[in-house]
């Protein structure tokens, strides 16, 4: 793996550690200096752990060009433009009505379980992650910073999500890294949510780090567990966070559960979950869509109507904020036709995620049109970055999931 | 050695925009500013971990919304739980019948505040059992 992403890798495990951290310190209401220097230790060891050490792809040694660093230099730019003038003071509705509001809550370890009365209109079985680190940074620092917090969070998260793909590809195809670069830089939806300082950013990010991880796992060990923390990272993220997890870890059973690598999966996988497990024995209510399942559920299963209406729901954010990403799709089915090939294996993961995402709302308990407007053009978010990797790895005509054609040679 | 630079770059960008987000913020009030403003008094008495009750004589809908952010980790209720601590908002039009309202009903104003827009009262309800 190139040595940027390991530092992006680096910063993404340093906010799942940090959150577990707190979480696990808020429990017992341990001072806040418990939780500081356990994540400092914890950090240094990630560190020396993650960033140091050489890959042996032949790709990671082949030297960037001046020209793309122009280039990332240029779409870094607009992107931290576009994200500074859609950042709000306070983030959108969700950041203040949950995300923010339940941070403050975890500012205080006496009285943090407030939160979980807090049921109208809110959603307190929602889980930690991000009110967790940005709990812990507001503790730190003082009110006047205070704003700041969870801007620096959203900033790198929406950063972060096109520098991991754009490193990933630079050498291998320039034009292919360039154009999901400026992909992400100029699409509003992305940046807009991104920067809204709500989790379906940090969700898809997790997403996309816990893909390129396994795709780098005949490089080194590390790799498996640092992808099952990542998916560890998406449960304790966003509830549905669970479903992408649990269709990244059906696909790539072989390696998580191979006897070399299932003691890896387990430790990479252990805190995150810990955290999830504990959380939700906490939580007094249960989710409102498991909650809502019930006898009018088979008569949902076979209306007609509700798949028509989600499927043209569908069409219309895939045209209103992913319009690229649609004719990338097209293109990618095409040349899969003409080489005789099935999509690969990133590429069926997505999609499968995006079909089980949609059957939720199949039988969902709430108004089904307003579930959709409110939620649909998020969840399509929360995979644009994978997708956009997906998609990445076959213009690059590089399939990293096939032994036979890595780019390095295995120690 | 160019490798180096991508960590870099994204490092001084995040702190750049962070920069430039404090010099925007600084220079913008919002409602949610206002709510804040509004509530700083009553954040002061309050001790963390109060249950408050909310009632919110018509005025729009966020405001529920912005005060609970506000005053978290106090928990505000809606129409859930009836406690004793009860923060009123009303129009400011309004402010004078609903303070005689509250009066009326033997609430003890524990503190009160008005803004441009809205009339904000912390209240305790008469205790039933005939303590003070």
């Amino acid at each position: 793996m190139e040595l940027s992403n390991r530092y992006i890798i680096f910063i993404l495990t340093a906010i799942g550690s940090i959150s577990c951290i707190y979480f696990l310190c808020l429990l017992p209401a341990l001072p806040i200096f418990v939780p500081v220097i356990s994540s400092a230790g914890g950090l240094y060891f990630l560190y020396k752990w993650i960033v140091p050490n050489k890959s042996p792809d032949i790709y990671v040694q082949k030297k960037m060009t001046w020209v793309a660093l122009f280039i990332f230099t240029m779409g870094l730019a607009i992107l931290t433009k576009n994200a500074l003038n859609a950042a709000e003071k306070h983030g959108g509705w969700d950041a203040w009505a949950i995300w923010n509001y339940h941070a403050h809550f975890l500012t205080s370890p006496q009285h943090w379980q407030q939160m979980f009365k807090s049921v109208e209109n809110d959603h307190p079985d929602y889980p930690l992650l991000l009110p967790g680190i940005n709990a812990f940074f507001l503790r730190l620092t003082t009110e006047k910073y205070h704003l700041l917090i969870p801007f620096v969070i959203s900033i790198i998260t929406t950063i972060a999500a096109p520098v991991l793909i754009f490193s990933e590809f630079v050498k291998k195809h320039l034009v292919v890294a360039s154009l999901t670069l400026f992909l992400f830089a100029y699409n509003s939806f992305y940046v807009e949510i991104g920067m809204s300082q709500y989790a379906d950013s940090l969700l898809g990010l997790f997403f996309l780090a816990a893909m390129i991880c396994m795709d780098h796992a005949l490089e080194h060990k590390k790799y498996i567990i640092l992808s099952a923390m990542f998916l560890g990272c998406c449960i304790w993220t966003k509830n549905e966070g669970a479903i992408l997890a649990l269709i990244f870890f059906l696909f790539y059973a072989d390696r998580f559960f191979a006897s070399r690598y299932i003691k890896g999966t387990l430790i990479g996988l252990a805190i995150p979950l810990i955290c999830f497990i504990t959380f939700k024995l906490f939580v007094p209510v249960s989710n409102d869509l498991i909650s809502g399942l019930g006898a009018g559920t088979w008569q949902m299963i076979t209306d007609g109507s509700r798949y028509q209406i989600i499927y043209d729901h569908f069409i219309e954010n895939l045209q209103a904020h992913f319009p690229y990403l649609k004719k990338a799709f097209y293109a990618y089915l095409i040349l899969c036709v003409l080489r005789r090939k099935w999509p690969d294996k990133q590429m069926l993961v997505v999609l499968t995620c995006l079909a089980v995402y949609m059957s939720i709302y199949v039988v969902t308990r709430y108004t089904l049109e307003w579930h959709i407007i409110t939620s649909q053009n998020r969840l399509m978010l929360q995979l644009m970055p994978a997708m956009v990797y997906a998609l990445a790895i076959k213009f690059s005509k590089l399939r990293l999931s096939q032994p036979e054609q890595y780019s390095f040679k295995v120690v | 050695m160019k490798e180096g630079i991508i960590p870099i770059l994204v490092l001084l960008s995040v702190l750049l925009a962070t920069a430039m987000f404090n010099n925007k913020i600084n220079s913008q009030k919002d409602d949610v500013d206002k709510m804040e403003q509004a509530l700083k008094g009553a954040k002061a008495i309050l001790p963390a971990g109060t249950n408050i009750s909310f009632r919110n004589i018509p005025v729009k809908n966020e405001q529920q919304f912005w005060a609970r952010y506000t005053l978290a980790p106090c928990y505000m209720a809606f129409t859930k739980h009836n406690f004793d601590t009860v923060l009123t908002i009303c129009q400011r039009q309004l402010g004078d019948s609903v303070n005689n309202d509250l009066t009326r009903q033997q609430h003890t104003t524990l503190w009160s505040n008005k803004d441009d827009q809205y009339c904000y009262y912390l209240t305790t309800k008469p205790r039933t059992d005939g303590t003070k």
